[in-house]
């Protein structure tokens, strides 16, 4: 699914990821932990297209297609899914709206028919029980006066819209209290399986007791530094990340 | 020069005018205002009055309409009797190189209600400066909202003075200006009696080399305890040759009032930029969502929906 090999990247002249190699398959939730400053969000936003990040070498596959080449709006129409660490605020745009144009943006671009608003609507509404996320949510513009946890419920609910092949999730965990936790474990457990695969980023091992990971990762100083089981993230709970990093 | 105008050398500190109005080709024109919807309240050709009590249902429509090497001069009044309440759409348009230059007295009376929705579409090339007067009586509404794709060099001055207690006064204007466009707003509203409240809310969106000036005063009087003063101005450049200019003014003499006042001025923000294009929309789509969203907030300030949804249709072209 995501093949990363030798993927080095900076911002502002300064080499954050240093060769980093990855292989996820189709199917698979891989956890990267590590300690802050290891490069963790850097590589999300490296993956996902933002402007000031520069790649300087290596080659990210999704699908056999190097995604480094394409622009940010071509990777999600592509499948790439960044849920944020912390959601952006856009007053003046509502919610449904905006889901509207994203979901129609990727479906244009791949050549599908856009959603009617009535199709569009129920298959809002579907997402949106689920999620337990109340109309009022919906009416207010993208993530304005949301709460910590309705921020990153509403990442799920986006993601769950959009349907995306590769799903990363920067610290989904942070700031969420336990129950706000569960509803967006649950979110990402039910969309586990055959054709999507995830890429889970946390400093904490806590989030990994509820979207239970294939591969755990350990990325520190830019660049992966031990690969191993769900076991690894427990380890790692105990020990700290002085020894591997 | 026509009398009408006042180069109080302090407040045309940004917008040289002269050096504008030498470049146009222009004679004196005789000023017909057309209206519509305001037949029965027409005193003589420039003047509207809305007797006491009167509930106007239906917007009134008063449009000036500019054309090619015209002097414009003229003066309109609207008179709002004690107890009536009007809707009133003044279009400004025109094509060619003219220049509007106009005085508008507009009197609120006591518990009298006057929404003003501004439009102008003027010809890239032309000149416009006008001056609106308001005077608010006791318990007054006066609701001004004004959307402009601007003349060449436009200079909008607002005056209100709040004469008696409890008046309301709300102005919001939007402004989208592009090539070497030059727009001007200038406002002073006095707060003369007390417990009145006030509020400015402009907007500008500047491309290529526009310039936009905002200046903005609330005068708190003596005697005008409790005033509740509020001023916003928020600029989006969209170019790296475009000037922002503002100049927001207290002056207060009263020592129990609220008053505040903004204002910024930048480029669209990467970051919500970048959050949309991750959810597969495209720069150009992002940008333009951004954009209608900034603007939006001051075509909300139209409580009118027919007249907002009007004018949403019209800034949406503007912004093709």
């Amino acid at each position: 699914m995501l093949k990363i090999t030798n993927l080095t990247a900076e911002i502002d002249g300064k080499q954050i990821l240093n060769g980093v190699d990855l292989t996820i398959n189709d199917g698979e939730v891989h956890a990267i932990m590590g300690p802050n400053g290891a490069g963790k969000s850097t590589l999300s936003y490296v993956l996902a297209g933002r402007d000031g990040y520069t790649v300087t070498g290596g080659t990210a596959e999704l699908d056999g297609v190097n995604i480094l080449e394409m622009d940010a709006h071509e990777r999600a129409a592509a499948g790439l899914f960044l849920a944020f660490q912390y959601p952006v605020e856009i007053p003046g745009v509502g919610m449904t709206n905006f889901l509207k144009t994203a979901l129609n943006s990727q479906r244009k671009q791949r050549g599908e028919a856009e959603l009617e608003a009535l199709d569009f609507l129920k298959l809002l509404k579907t997402k949106q029980k689920e999620l337990g996320i109340a109309d009022e949510m919906l009416k207010r513009p993208v993530n304005v006066g949301f709460s910590g946890g309705e921020k990153k419920r509403n990442e799920v609910l986006q993601m769950s819209m959009l349907q995306p092949k590769m799903a990363i999730l920067d610290e989904t965990d942070s700031g969420l209290d336990i129950d706000a936790l569960k509803i967006v474990a649950d979110g990402v457990n039910r969309m586990r399986g055959a054709g999507r695969s995830f890429l889970v980023i946390t400093h904490y091992q806590r989030l990994l007791d509820y979207i239970v990971p294939d591969v755990v990762h350990v990325l520190a100083k830019g660049k992966i530094v031990k690969t191993g089981t769900a076991e690894l993230a427990k380890e790692l709970e105990k020990t700290g990340y002085a020894d591997v990093a | 020069m026509p009398t009408l105008l006042n180069l109080d050398p302090e407040t045309w500190k940004y917008s040289n005018i002269n050096a504008v109005l030498k470049k146009l080709d222009i004679t004196e024109t005789p000023v017909v205002w057309e209206t519509s919807g305001a037949f029965e309240f027409l005193q003589g050709d420039n003047q509207v009055v809305i007797p006491k009590n009167k509930i106007v249902e239906l917007p009134i429509d008063v449009r000036l309409v500019g054309a090619d090497a015209q002097q414009l001069t003229t003066a309109m009044t609207i008179n709002v009797e004690a107890g009536a309440e009007v809707t009133i759409i003044e279009r400004q348009s025109g094509e060619g190189s003219y220049w509007k230059n106009i005085d508008l007295k507009i009197n609120v009376a006591e518990n009298a209600k006057l929404r003003h929705y501004r439009f102008c579409e003027e010809d890239p090339f032309c000149v416009v400066t006008e001056r609106t007067h308001v005077t608010l009586g006791r318990d007054a509404r006066y609701n001004m909202v004004a959307i402009s794709g601007c003349a060449g060099f436009g200079r909008a001055d607002f005056n209100v003075t709040m004469n008696g207690q409890g008046g309301e006064c709300d102005l919001s204007g939007l402004t989208l200006l592009a090539g070497k466009q030059h727009a001007d707003t200038t406002i002073v509203v006095d707060h003369i009696a007390p417990y009145c409240r006030s509020s400015q809310f402009f907007k500008t969106v500047l491309n290529d080399q526009s310039r936009g000036v905002f200046q903005g005063k609330i005068h708190v009087h003596k005697d005008a305890q409790k005033t509740d003063g509020y001023q916003l101005s928020n600029n989006l450049l969209l170019s790296n040759l475009a000037e922002m200019d503002v100049k927001p003014e207290l002056e207060i003499y009263a020592d129990d009032v609220k008053c505040s006042h903004g204002s910024t001025t930048g480029q669209l923000d990467e970051t919500p930029l970048f959050y949309l294009m991750s959810r597969g929309i495209s720069k150009d789509d992002a940008r333009r969502l951004l954009l209608e969203a900034f603007m939006g907030e001051v075509l909300e300030k139209i409580s009118n929906e027919d007249v907002r949804q009007m004018f949403d249709e019209r800034v949406r072209l503007w912004l093709k």
